[in-house]
């Protein structure tokens, strides 16, 4: 029991040393919309024709496309916590799921192949040169920098995706009612949003949003496709 | 004949016209021939894809017709909520697609559960069943409920799909599936559809075609160009013929399966100039309308009447009437041709005339044997002259010597109808030089007016021999016929004659002849008309 008082002010001393200053953290919490026009987009007939039945109304999309929505904070990274150092993407039912995924610069995507098939893919940007992915194969995909990468299958052009490596940390993707919630410091950000399905769209929106120490709601409507880049 | 002459420049005029238009047309034709048949196309590209469409329509139809099969809702319904087992909700399944599918000639039939799910298959992988196919847009459409179509590769075919929902209990229960397989059939009738060959794309390769064209080899290329709109494209030649092309793509899941729909024709501008006129008059004379035909038909009647017309009365009807005189001379109905005649035959015929009436005065004088010359013979008419007696004995004395003449004894009046003495031609020779004129066609085109200059040295002589004349007067009609002859050939050279009157001529020739005469002391001269420089011109020979 000697100086048990100086080693517990050391012991606080170097716990504080290590943690360090941390600064004060807010949340970004929103919700996506897509206007009826931008939905009309995707409701066009994949062939010829596309009927009601004229019997029951019609069902929910599934996944509903809001869950392709990509929303990040483009700014300060101080203090910003490791993001996951990767993200998976399933081949089942002859789709990608989930067909959008985001990751950090230096993360890794996985390409799991759960169908009876085998597919045969790509990664756009040179991620990945074209291979045949057996049924029950997993691929790895290593992201070194940022930018939005398709992913293609050749024997079935239906099935795609998108990797979009963000510049920052503070990013989410938005559920299927559009819900997104990203923590980050205090500071002055640039909000945007990334929204890509079947060649169209793009960086569809960006706005600038300050958050500050609180929880900062937004609602982002998605207007058109028109002008992304 | 100057009219027909003018009727013959004309068709000429028009024939080089139309040789004219048949060496430039070919040119623009090609062009215009290769925009009209690849509009064509196009027009027949556009007709393709619509009777794929309604074809779609219907294979929608024959869906949502399986969809309500009591059986097959029942036993998706079941297989939706999650049994145990599968395997006898597969078995009837598939014994109710195959009695479907047999039905609509379908080549394949799938249904799946509430979740995309493949309860069972017809056709195609028949043994392979649990898997998830909820992915294909066309079966995620219907398991919200939508009917809806698509074109699927596989195995490396292409098929037509259409998928309805299997509805149970107001909620869904599945999804069926049929597909028909885009094959040479398929092909074919659409090509009798649209009048042009048909061929089906999938990533780089024909995979049907409505025939075995040598260039459907070079036909991905032209899928893989991109145009904003349908447009036609020349491919080949492969061999020795090209085709124009027109494609579009499958739409759906074909777009990114590089699938496409094409159709393709021969090349017209392909075909050669001749090819191109032909192709060409095909469309564009096809569409004149009747009056237009009528009035080339006509003109062309009319043109073509106008010219027999004026062959009939510039040739014809003067040759039959001088052929008709000409025989009634020779019969001795006539003494010599009518007047009526005009242009060349008027030339023709007074020169007769000129030789008739000499001709005729030398037979007023009885007793006196001739030769008839055999020119004159076929100038008359062969049949009706009489075969000519032996030829007197040719003097060496020049014609018109007075003395000669009259030492010839009179006709007798048995010969004198019959036969005439026509005065012998000095020879050129005679004067030991050849005279410049005598080339062969001054020979020809001088006969005439030689004759003529003949005969009225006979008719002189014949006139010299009944009454006593003058020698001058032998002399002057020789001088006359040279005068004739003279004005006919600057007439022939289309020189002016205006100023050439026969006193002037006359007098100009015994002033030459009386000159020669003194100078050379020969017995006589002859003059020759002849052409020099282009100029008709005359020559004075001394005659020994």
């Amino acid at each position: 029991m000697s100086a048990p008082l100086p080693r517990f002010v050391g012991f606080c001393a170097l716990a504080f040393l290590a943690v360090g200053p941390r600064a004060q953290a807010g949340s970004v919490r929103g919700t996506v919309t897509l206007t009826p026009e931008v939905r009309a987009i995707f409701d066009a007939p994949v062939g010829h024709w596309r009927v009601e039945n004229g019997v029951i109304p019609l069902g929910p999309r599934v996944p509903d496309l809001r869950a392709e929505v990509v929303v990040v904070l483009v700014g300060s990274s101080i203090g910003a916590p490791k993001p996951d150092a990767s993200a998976t993407m399933e081949l089942h039912g002859l789709r990608l799921d989930p067909r959008v995924v985001v990751v950090a610069v230096g993360a890794t995507v996985l390409i799991k192949n759960a169908d009876r098939l085998p597919h045969t893919l790509s990664v756009d940007g040179g991620l990945l040169s074209t291979v045949t992915l057996p049924a029950g194969q997993t691929q790895t995909v290593k992201v070194s920098s940022a930018g939005e990468f398709n992913v293609r299958d050749q024997d079935f052009p239906h099935i795609e995706g998108t990797v979009v490596v963000a510049p920052t940390p503070y990013m989410a993707i938005a559920d299927d009612k559009g819900g997104f919630r990203i923590d980050a410091p205090d500071g002055k950000y640039t909000l945007k949003v990334f929204f890509r399905r079947g060649g169209m769209g793009g960086w569809v929106l960006s706005q600038p949003l300050e958050v500050g120490g609180r929880t900062t709601e937004v609602s982002l409507t998605i207007p058109s496709l028109a002008g992304s880049h | 004949m100057f009219w027909s002459k003018v009727w013959l420049l004309l068709v000429i005029v028009a024939g080089a016209a139309a040789a004219a238009v048949a060496l430039a047309l070919p040119g623009p034709l090609t062009l215009e021939l290769e925009q009209e048949a690849g509009g064509r196309l196009v027009r027949a590209q556009a007709a393709a894809s619509l009777i794929l469409k309604v074809s779609a329509r219907q294979w929608i139809d024959s869906a949502a017709q399986a969809s309500v099969d009591a059986v097959l809702r029942e036993s998706l319904d079941q297989a939706s909520r999650g049994p145990a087992d599968l395997t006898l909700v597969h078995r009837t399944v598939q014994e109710r697609l195959k009695s479907f599918g047999d039905k609509i000639k379908a080549d394949l039939v799938l249904a799946t559960d509430a979740k995309g799910r493949v309860i069972a298959r017809w056709g195609l992988d028949e043994a392979v069943y649990k898997d998830s196919v909820e992915g294909y847009p066309v079966v995620a459409d219907a398991l919200r409920g939508l009917r809806a179509d698509d074109i699927w590769s596989l195995e490396g075919k292409l098929y037509r799909v259409a998928a309805s929902p299997v509805i149970a209990r107001e909620r869904y229960a599945g999804v069926i599936v049929v597909g028909q397989e885009m094959g040479d059939s398929l092909a074919a009738s659409i090509k009798q559809a649209v009048d042009a060959d048909v061929a089906l794309v999938l990533r780089g390769r024909v995979v049907a075609s409505s025939a075995q064209l040598p260039v459907l080899s070079q036909l991905p290329l032209v899928v893989d160009e991109k145009h904003d709109r349908p447009t036609a494209v020349a491919i080949g030649p492969n061999n020795d013929r090209t085709f124009l092309a027109v494609s579009a793509p499958l739409g759906g899941d074909g777009n990114g399966l590089k699938a496409a729909l094409a159709v393709l024709a021969p090349n017209p501008a392909a075909a050669g100039s001749r090819g191109v006129l032909v192709r060409a008059a095909a469309i564009r004379f096809s569409s004149l309308p009747t009056e237009i035909w009528a009035m080339v038909g006509g003109g062309a009647l009319l043109t073509l009447l106008l010219g027999f017309g004026l062959l009939r009365l510039e040739v014809g009807r003067p040759l039959e009437r001088f052929e008709t005189e000409a025989m009634s001379v020779s019969r001795g109905e006539v003494q010599r041709f009518g007047d009526a005649y005009r242009g060349v035959w008027g030339n023709i015929v007074r020169s007769m005339n000129n030789a008739l009436d000499r001709l005729s005065a030398r037979a007023a004088r009885p007793g006196e044997k001739v030769r008839v010359d055999e020119r004159v013979v076929a100038a008359v008419g062969r049949e009706e002259t009489p075969k000519p007696t032996k030829p007197a004995k040719v003097d060496a004395a020049p014609l018109y010597e007075p003395t000669t003449v009259a030492k010839r004894p009179p006709p007798g009046p048995d010969s004198i109808d019959t036969a005439f003495v026509l005065a012998p031609i000095p020879s050129p020779s005679a004067t030991g030089k050849r005279p410049a004129y005598q080339d062969d066609e001054q020979t020809r085109t001088s006969s005439t007016a030689e004759m003529q200059r003949m005969l009225a040295a006979d008719a002189e002589v014949a006139a010299t021999a009944t009454a006593p004349v003058p020698v001058d007067d032998g002399l002057q009609g020789e001088l006359e016929a040279v005068y004739e002859e003279f004005l006919e050939m600057k007439q022939r050279l289309g020189e002016p004659t205006e100023g050439v009157t026969l006193e002037k001529f006359v007098a100009k020739l015994r002033a030459n002849r009386d000159q020669l005469l003194g100078r050379f002391g020969c017995k006589a001269v002859k003059f020759q008309v002849y052409v020099k420089d282009g100029k008709a011109a005359l020559k004075a020979t001394p005659v020994e």
